[in-house]
């Protein structure tokens, strides 16, 4: 081979640079590979997915409200990352968040707003939580593979909607494959003149003091040392059960959040779909963003208008299968994934 | 070139004839340092060839060329008077160099006998280990080495692993062996039979190259000739080992006088800081390493424990320091019973730790010089009040110390994993002395550091028990534990001798008490 | 009775997806997009069972597309040194957003003849017990098992005394996802017989906990896939009984995943260690 990897020294702002110029053009490469096998001028297909998400107010519209439960999983993803821990939960964690809120809001279904949406704020983030809790718990208590616990929990807590809606206790009576729906005082109000939930700016808002708290306080200090080298962390003091334990359960109660957002704020009813991937797509989110929880805003904002509203419009206008979406998410990773190890190393010849 | 050729070629060689000659060897490193500089060197067939030198003397880089892991910038290599270009270890083992490592290079969770057979050209795709093990048996008789074949690595001691790892290079046709340290980790034991083995191995025609740093007595007892390198350069060889006199020996090596000089300042002593009782934990293997350690050390006083490494003092330290948990007795520290504390009361209420593993539990390489300051000091209230991180106060303090210190580095913003090894030793010292700390544990104060920054830091411990702080030493190296300690304990299989002052005791004393006399 | 044959068929799965992953953890890399490998697989050996109205043809197309996702994985952790967590996390979702997409229009049963069984046994479920001998036999009998096992030891080692790590995990690395590729053929194209976005359903993921709580031990890993194998199938049976709670079963094995993941969990921490211990980590052999 006439190539080698040597150790690289410091990651200069120049390196940063060519590796997201690399995978942007990449994701490019590939999605025209893609536009190709569906017999689609790539130009065309690129302009719909930004039209699809920025192009007029309406679709601008949809965007900002998707992005609150994005912003929500990527964040979940985003927290316990930064403590050396991978939380593929979040996509259960997000049903959990439904469940909790739901549930609620059909027990107290005839409180007046003022008291059963908070009620259900912490439905949600208690459901979610628990749901976390347990993979935390293991973890810190007997070292367990989060990963695979998280996930198989995403699974369970699919079925567990299935088994409250379909044909379960929480059924609507008309029959069809949803929860009952959530009354009015249970629905999330909407920015006026908008569609928009206000739970958009709880999701900024949980953001931006992510960011801080990983700034200014000792427990965010604690989370980043921790996540960096666990030996020199314990050494020093830090107390890595209540680092797992914090970390796993609050990114379970933030993609909470986002279950309760497109439940009582979207849907309005627990149901299946309530997310199909978007957990998944919090992960790579979260790792577009370099794990940085303001740089996450953007990120989700900008990703949610091309992935998942673009990925829409081109399924409606221009007539791509559906998954299309998901496949997006599939390839950007890998594109991501790759030029990565430039990071640590230059690329040299022998 | 024949590898096959070379090996018979010296099996051929008589005794006393040249079986290696190293000619013009130099080597450079990147970065500028000059390792070997145009080294003329010959073993021969049937001697024990010391190979003396201080660290950074240019013994390693030597060695590692003889055994392919490093190319030489100039120079020839002849092996039984035939050029020969080592190119990998691989290639060398072919040529029947073997080496074995200080640092094991074996696998724990393999027996000793799979680990002999492990990449050994000569074992085919289903190896009979009966056979195998037959086999080494013999050579283990031949040598007087005893050591269970079945049993796993980690099961076997240091002395023991070494003999695994010499077997595993005289069962690959080894006949000229190449060690480094061999006697380091040994208990004094351990380390006789060793040198008879060589003697016996050495008698089979074999050449053995030993690289000591400076194990005097082991060198003039076992070695036929020895050879000092000093920065790079050959100094000297030796034939007529028992006319030298240590002294000789120790000027080659250093090229100046050893600093012995450093004054121990008279400290009045405060009130007991810690005391420990009948104190008792076990190892990662389950079996006791600490048993019954009492001791007690009081303000401005430094207490010195003397002991080859492996007889409990990871595992005291770590106990101390809340690493490890105990399995009975007390630790009474500022008053408070911390046997069960968390490692973070201990922190709060002074107790810092410098370990021997630098880079993975001092500090975090990936974080900067001043976050790590801020990471020693989470819990000490230094900059870290209530929930939020006062960053001003942090940088003020990291600026100080970073001069204090003399760290050489751009500045405080630098990332900790590029500096080098000298000022990463200092910046562990100056972390665990920036902050209000009361009480030192210190282990393996200045091994393998070059002279300025052992003297300085020898410096700084004065300096902080002037101050009043109690400090705790783990030193193999008597001379330092003489000069630097006011009451030495000897530390043997996990007990702890009663502390003398060090006026009233001699290196033989401790010598004989760390060997268990 | 006929659970167990069916148990048996349905452990088939489990027996060879999980012997893949097993052989490369040996090596010291785990591949957590197993079943992003066994999907894509999957899908490629339905499409070319499909074409060529022919199983084998599928199965060796399947085979085929697990190798390469085996030589993609191996490329991303070992030459270009990434994370070994997040190349498989990159591979699984590559691999569901990859076969959701592509596999919308085969989406329904296999129009192509089935695979003759013996008793309704499938011929593959002997083809799984033989690798489980024969790796078993590879990894402690022969010398090259040996050096498998040490590159999951302790790498810097083992390159020490001359067996190339690299060559050594790129071997493991693919061989394992061909295997994995095979089992997700299996499911596709012999078990199934259909195709669908979600046919694998988890069990994938559901192989590689196995791996674990076989303690890496080939034999192990039969008894575990063959009681996952049968729990799986009763627990389909059973929801035909009348009243069943469907959801709630299908629970269950994805729960006795987790139990099977705690159990391993608490062996741990008694101190026995079976894991490689070099397993996820990175190597760096320039050091």
């Amino acid at each position: 081979m006439g190539l080698s990897l040597q150790r690289r020294k410091d990651t200069g702002t120049k390196t940063s640079l060519i590796i997201v110029l690399i995978g942007l053009a990449l994701a490019i490469l590939s999605f025209s590979i893609v536009f190709f096998t569906a017999r689609i001028n790539p130009i065309t297909g690129f302009k719909e997915i930004f039209l699809g998400g920025f192009g007029d107010a309406y679709v601008l519209q949809q965007v900002v409200k998707d992005t609150a439960p994005l912003l929500f999983v990527t964040l979940a993803f985003l927290l316990p990352s930064r403590a050396g821990l991978w939380n593929i939960g979040a996509e259960g964690q997000f049903f959990l968040g439904g469940v909790g809120a739901t549930g609620i809001a059909l027990a107290f279904s005839h409180q007046p707003s003022i008291v059963l949406l908070p009620l259900m704020v912490l439905g949600a983030i208690a459901c979610a939580g628990a749901w976390a809790f347990i993979a935390a718990y293991l973890k810190a208590k007997i070292n367990i593979n989060e990963i695979v616990i998280t996930l198989f929990l995403n699974w369970i807590a699919l079925l567990l909607v299935k088994y409250l809606t379909v044909g379960g206790p929480w059924m609507n009576p008309e029959g069809r494959s949803e929860s009952k729906a959530i009354p009015i005082a249970g629905r999330i109000p909407i920015v006026s003149g908008t569609n928009i939930p206000v739970t958009i700016f709880f999701a900024i808002v949980a953001a931006v003091l992510l960011y801080f708290i990983f700034q200014k306080t000792r427990a965010g200090f604690e989370i980043k040392a921790y996540g960096h080298n666990p030996e020199a962390g314990v050494k020093a003091g830090i107390n890595a059960k209540k680092v797992i334990l914090i970390s796993l359960t609050v990114g379970g109660m933030l993609a909470g959040l986002g279950g309760f957002h497109q439940s009582a704020g979207v849907i309005g009813r627990l149901r299946y779909d309530l997310t199909s991937g978007w957990g998944y797509y919090g992960i790579l989110f979260a790792l577009l963003s370099k794990n940085n929880p303001l740089w996450a805003i953007i990120v989700t904002f900008l990703a949610t208008g091309l992935l998942v509203s673009g990925a829409q419009s081109l399924q409606y206008d221009l007539g791509m299968g559906s998954g299309i979406g998901l496949l997006f998410v599939g390839v950007i990773i890998i594109c991501f994934v790759i030029p990565q190890f430039l990071k640590e190393y230059k690329v040299t010849r022998k | 070139m024949n590898e096959h050729h070379q090996k018979n070629k010296i099996r051929e060689l008589k005794k006393g004839e040249i079986a290696i000659e190293l000619r013009g060897i130099t080597k450079r490193y990147p970065g500028g340092v000059l390792a070997n500089d145009g080294i003329n060197l010959e073993i021969r067939a049937g001697e024990i060839h010391g190979l003396l030198g201080e660290n950074g003397a240019g013994k390693t880089t030597l060695m590692r060329i003889l055994v392919g892991e490093v190319r030489p910038d100039k120079g020839e290599i002849y092996i039984g008077g035939e050029k020969v270009d080592i190119r990998s270890p691989h290639h060398a083992r072919n040529m029947s160099i073997g080496m074995v490592h200080q640092q094991r290079k074996l696998i724990p969770k393999f027996s000793a006998i799979e680990n002999i057979l492990l990449g050994d050209p000569a074992t085919s795709i289903f190896p009979n280990i009966e056979k195998s093990k037959k086999k080494v048996r013999e050579l283990s008789e031949k040598f007087d080495f005893n050591v269970d074949l079945d049993a796993k690595l980690w099961q076997l001691d240091a002395g023991e692993a070494q003999i695994v790892e010499i077997l595993k290079v005289l069962y690959s046709g080894a006949t000229i062996i190449i060690m480094d340290e061999p006697t380091a980790g040994l208990s004094p034991v351990q380390q006789d039979k060793l040198l008879a083995s060589l003697k016996k191995m050495a008698r089979e025609s074999l050449a053995i190259v030993p690289f000591v740093t400076h194990k005097l007595p082991i060198v003039t007892e076992v070695c036929d000739r020895i050879t000092v390198l000093r920065n790079g350069k050959l100094i000297n060889t030796s034939d007529s080992i028992s006319e030298l006199s240590k002294e000789e020996l120790a000027d080659w090596m250093v090229g100046k006088k050893v600093l012995f000089d450093l004054k121990k300042p008279e400290t009045e002593l405060g009130p007991v800081l810690i005391e420990v009782e009948n104190l008792s934990a076990l190892n990662d293997q389950g079996e006791p390493a600490v048993k019954n350690v009492s001791f007690s050390i009081q303000e401005g006083e430094i207490l010195g424990i003397a002991g080859v490494a492996g007889n409990g003092q990871d595992e005291l330290a770590e106990v101390l320091t809340g690493l490890r948990k105990p399995t009975e007795g007390r630790i009474i520290f500022r008053g408070e019973d911390i046997t069960h504390a968390s490692i973070r009361r201990r922190r709060e209420l002074g107790m810092a730790y410098r370990s021997a593993d630098v880079l993975e539990r001092g500090v975090i390489g990936d974080f900067s010089i001043l976050e790590n300051f801020v990471l020693s000091s989470l819990y000490t209230q230094d900059f870290c009040r209530g929930m939020l991180i006062d960053v001003e106060c942090a940088r003020g303090i990291a600026e100080k110390e970073f001069t204090n210190f003399e760290i050489r580095a751009p500045n405080i913003f630098t990332t900790v994993k590029n500096l080098s090894g000298g000022n990463l030793s200092k910046l562990i010292l100056a972390l665990e002395f920036s902050w209000s700390s009361k009480f030192l544990i210190d282990q393996l104060v200045t091994q393998g550091l070059d002279v300025a920054t052992t003297e300085y830091i020898r410096k700084r411990l004065f300096e902080a028990k002037k101050c009043w702080k109690a400090i705790m030493l783990f030193s193999k190296d008597l001379d330092e534990i003489l000069m630097m300690s006011d009451k030495i304990a000897p530390i043997y299989e996990g007990e702890l001798g009663k502390p003398i002052p060090s006026e009233r005791t001699n290196k033989r004393e401790i010598g004989a008490a760390i060997i268990g006399k | 009775m006929g659970i167990v044959i069916l148990g048996m068929n349905a452990s088939t799965i489990f027996i060879i997806a999980g012997l893949g992953e097993l052989f490369s953890q040996k090596s010291g890399v785990i591949n957590v997009g197993i079943e992003g490998v066994m999907s894509i697989a999957g899908l490629a050996a339905f499409i070319g069972a499909q074409t060529a109205g022919n199983v084998w043809i599928g199965m060796i197309v399947g085979v085929l597309a697990g190798g390469l996702m085996g030589l993609v994985h191996a490329f991303f952790s070992i030459s270009l040194r990434l994370s070994q967590i997040l190349s498989g996390l990159g591979i699984w979702l590559f691999g569901i957003g990859f076969t959701s997409y592509y596999g919308r229009t085969f989406t329904g049963p296999l129009m192509a003849p089935s695979l003759k069984s013996a008793f309704g046994l499938t011929p593959l479920f002997f083809l799984g017990i033989a690798i489980i001998f024969f790796f078993q036999f590879l990894l402690q009998k022969t010398h090259f098992g040996m050096k498998v096992r040490a590159a999951g030891e302790v790498p810097s080692v083992t390159d020490a005394w001359g067996c190339s790590v690299v060559k050594i995990r790129y071997l493991c690395i693919v061989v394992g996802s061909i295997l994995s590729g095979l089992s997700g053929a299996y499911v596709t194209i012999i078990y199934s017989e259909l195709w669908s976005a979600g046919v694998i359903a988890g069990r994938g993921w559901i192989s590689l906990a196995l791996v674990f709580s076989s303690l890496w031990t080939p034999i192990f890993l039969l008894g575990t896939s063959l009681l996952m194998g049968i729990l799986w199938v009763s627990m389909f049976s059973a929801q035909m009984l009348p009243g069943a709670p469907t959801f709630l079963m299908q629970m269950i094995p994805y729960s006795v995943a987790i139990l099977s993941m705690i159990a391993y969990s608490l062996i741990r921490a008694k101190g026995k260690t079976f894991m490689p211990s070099a397993l996820g980590e990175p190597y760096y052999p320039e050091d």
